[in-house]
């Protein structure tokens, strides 16, 4: 399978001042990423582990510090005219985390499907719209088209987003926790839709997401973030079924399950490291419980069993 | 110690009512750990502030009794009641950002309704305080701090230790970590748990995460458009569920530890509360709805099942 897209080497830093002092916020720090044609690679960590910067900066809102990124084979230009842009935008669609901000509470549900067919110029609109409302299963048709977004519910919504991403016909959506505002009994409605969208038109997906659980079910690998690094990344269910990282096996033992019994186990010290001096070695060593002191040089990757982690653990 | 009886209330607006809590009845005893669960918009979080007769307007409670101890909070005087808040129940709400005032330090805000409610001296409140902080794991020192100079994991300790400042029987907790981080989500639970064999108080959790509440919670109550449709032990209702709704929740849920290849969600939306609903609330996304749902509307009956009984509201059973 050929690759869609591929990261190298990227960084993105943020300048904030303090007083006089001007401080850099390391939010990315040399992520390697790659993400071939028809799959789904869910992104998972904390809070400001990074997660959705990367997206943003893969996205072109925010632009990187330094780093190459390659789509569809070719290198993306810093600059890009309109041409290019419209046709990095046309492949390349963005879902958000927030349904009821995501659209125009003052446009209906055609004209907000119908923007995106003006501004690059695909005929036979009608067909299109329906196609799309067809394929998000938002059925009758005609009761939607008239509709404005208080109308739907959050699910109904969320289906209009990801009808108004695919009506391009994009070979990437940047999915920014689509779920995480859902209620649970629509949640796997949703991840049941990526999962649809990907067999019928080959779309690879990259999700941002907090929720292990949901990056299981709906995934084919998982890349685990921690301040701004890639510290664990591998098939989707072994990850999780047997996590290797400590930081993994930290997020696992957090996540809610009625399977388990009880949770007393559960021992965590601190929280993420500050991303305006991040620790040079591995910045989850001073939470992990079986840090060393070779943790605080910079630490690699290791291939175990055809997943990569970056613990001095598997060295 | 704690009963909800028949409780109805809901919004009242100029030409509307939403009518949010539908005559529930519930029943907590010492030592349960009673979740209730429901989608937003169900009415979960209404029925704690009204049976804590701290809903406010337009919210208005129109008929129900809330026994404490034997009394009837909903008939008490505000003055009365405020005599017992904090000592015989207390709340701990979602948002620990809104719900502390952020010019106050936590000291402060902690100790103010010990000294203007429960007559306590300044030193011995912030004695009390002090010993209650260190309970949630958070240091003397920072009780000079001001809430946006904690993180949000510690904020929301610190609105937990205010709650059990009088050590009260029954702790609500309204969506206690549902703006934190999983592993900070984690740690406040275990914290919780740990407090609860400390200081034996009973609990009311309300959230939408369902799982985590069947992890957590010995009985936990289904909530289905303003009315309970199932209430009974948590494993056994994880496990055997029997309302349909019930079941179609467990069956949405993406599990860590199992290994399925699909999952459901629950087809249409929760009906409009503003409406009145004839015959079973959920009987239009139900896959075993038959005749009578339409007409009838289904009683919490208790159902013998295997020898774990529990409440269910359907006509199936």
């Amino acid at each position: 399978m050929s690759f869609v897209l591929k990261v190298e080497n990227l960084r993105k830093e943020f300048a904030i001042r303090k007083g006089f002092k001007i401080l850099t916020v390391k939010a990315l720090r040399n992520v390697d990423l790659d993400l071939r044609e028809n799959e789904i690679v869910s992104i998972v960590g904390e809070s400001g582990c990074g997660k959705t910067t990367l997206l943003r900066v893969l996205a072109r809102i925010y632009e990187p510090t330094s780093g190459k990124i390659t789509l569809f084979g070719k290198e993306l230009p810093k600059k890009m005219n309109r041409k290019e842009e419209l046709e990095f935008r046309r492949n390349v669609q963005m879902v958000f985390q927030d349904p009821f901000a995501a659209l125009n509470p003052t446009k209906t549900i055609e004209h907000v499907l119908e923007r995106p067919l003006k501004i690059h110029k695909i005929s036979n609109k009608q067909q299109v719209i329906e196609d799309v409302l067809r394929e998000v299963e938002l059925t009758p048709i005609a009761d939607y088209l008239q509709k404005y977004p208080h109308e739907l519910s959050g699910g109904q919504r969320q289906r209009v987003v990801f009808a108004r991403a695919i009506i391009t016909k994009p070979r990437i959506i940047l999915a920014d926790e689509p779920t995480s505002m859902l209620d649970v009994s629509i949640k796997s409605g949703i991840l049941n839709l990526m999962l649809k969208l990907r067999n019928d038109y080959k779309i690879a997906f990259l999700h941002v997401t907090h929720d292990l659980a949901a990056a299981k079910y709906v995934s084919d690998r998982i890349i685990v973030m921690y301040a701004g690094i890639i510290v664990e990344e591998g098939n989707a269910k072994e990850v999780v079924n047997n996590p290797l990282h400590p930081y993994t096996k930290l997020l696992k033992e957090a996540a809610p399950d009625p399977e388990k019994l009880s949770t007393t186990s559960f021992v965590d010290t601190g929280e993420p490291p500050s991303l305006i001096n991040p620790p040079s070695g591995c910045p989850f060593a001073p939470r992990c419980k079986f840090a060393k002191p070779e943790c605080n040089k910079e630490v690699d990757f290791v291939v175990v069993n055809g997943r990569k982690v970056r613990c001095v653990l598997y060295r | 110690m704690f009963e909800i009886n028949n409780l109805d209330a809901g919004y009242e607006f100029r030409n509307k009512f939403v009518h949010a809590v539908r005559n529930v009845s519930l029943k907590i005893d010492s030592d349960d750990f009673m979740g209730i669960a429901g989608e937003s918009g169900c009415g979960k979080s209404t029925l704690v502030l009204a049976a804590l007769k701290l809903l406010k307007k337009p919210g208005r409670i129109m008929s129900g009794q809330v026994f404490v101890d034997g009394i009837d909070i909903l008939t008490l005087s505000d003055k009365e009641l405020r005599k017992m808040r904090w000592k015989k129940f207390s709340l701990v709400t979602q948002s620990s950002m809104n719900s502390l005032n952020p010019v106050l330090k936590i000291k402060d805000q902690m100790a103010d309704v010990l000294i203007r409610n429960h007559g306590l001296s300044k030193s011995d409140a912030y004695n009390l305080i002090q010993e209650k902080l260190q309970l949630v794991g958070i240091t003397a020192d920072r009780m000079e701090s001001y809430p946006h100079q904690l993180s949000g994991g510690m904020r929301q300790r610190v609105v937990i230790a205010m709650a059990l400042l009088l050590s009260p029987r029954v702790v609500v907790m309204d969506e206690p970590t549902t703006a934190l981080d999983v592993v900070v989500q984690r740690s406040i639970l275990q914290q919780i748990e740990e407090l609860r064999k400390k200081e034996n108080f009973s609990t009311i959790f309300i959230t939408h995460d369902i799982s985590l509440l069947f992890e957590l919670a010995s009985k936990i109550s289904i909530m289905y458009a303003g009315e309970l449709v199932e209430i009974g032990p948590a494993k056994a209702v994880y496990t055997k569920p029997l309302h349909p709704y019930t079941k179609g929740l467990i069956e949405a849920l993406p599990s860590i530890s199992k290994d399925l290849d699909s999952y459901k969600s629950i087809p249409g939306r929760p009906v409009d509360l503003g409406t009145q609903i004839i015959g079973c609330p959920f009987r239009e996304r139900c896959p075993y709805a038959f005749d009578k749902c339409a007409v009838e509307k289904p009683e919490l009956n208790y159902v013998e099942n295997e020898g774990n009984g529990r409440w269910v509201a359907c006509h199936l059973y």
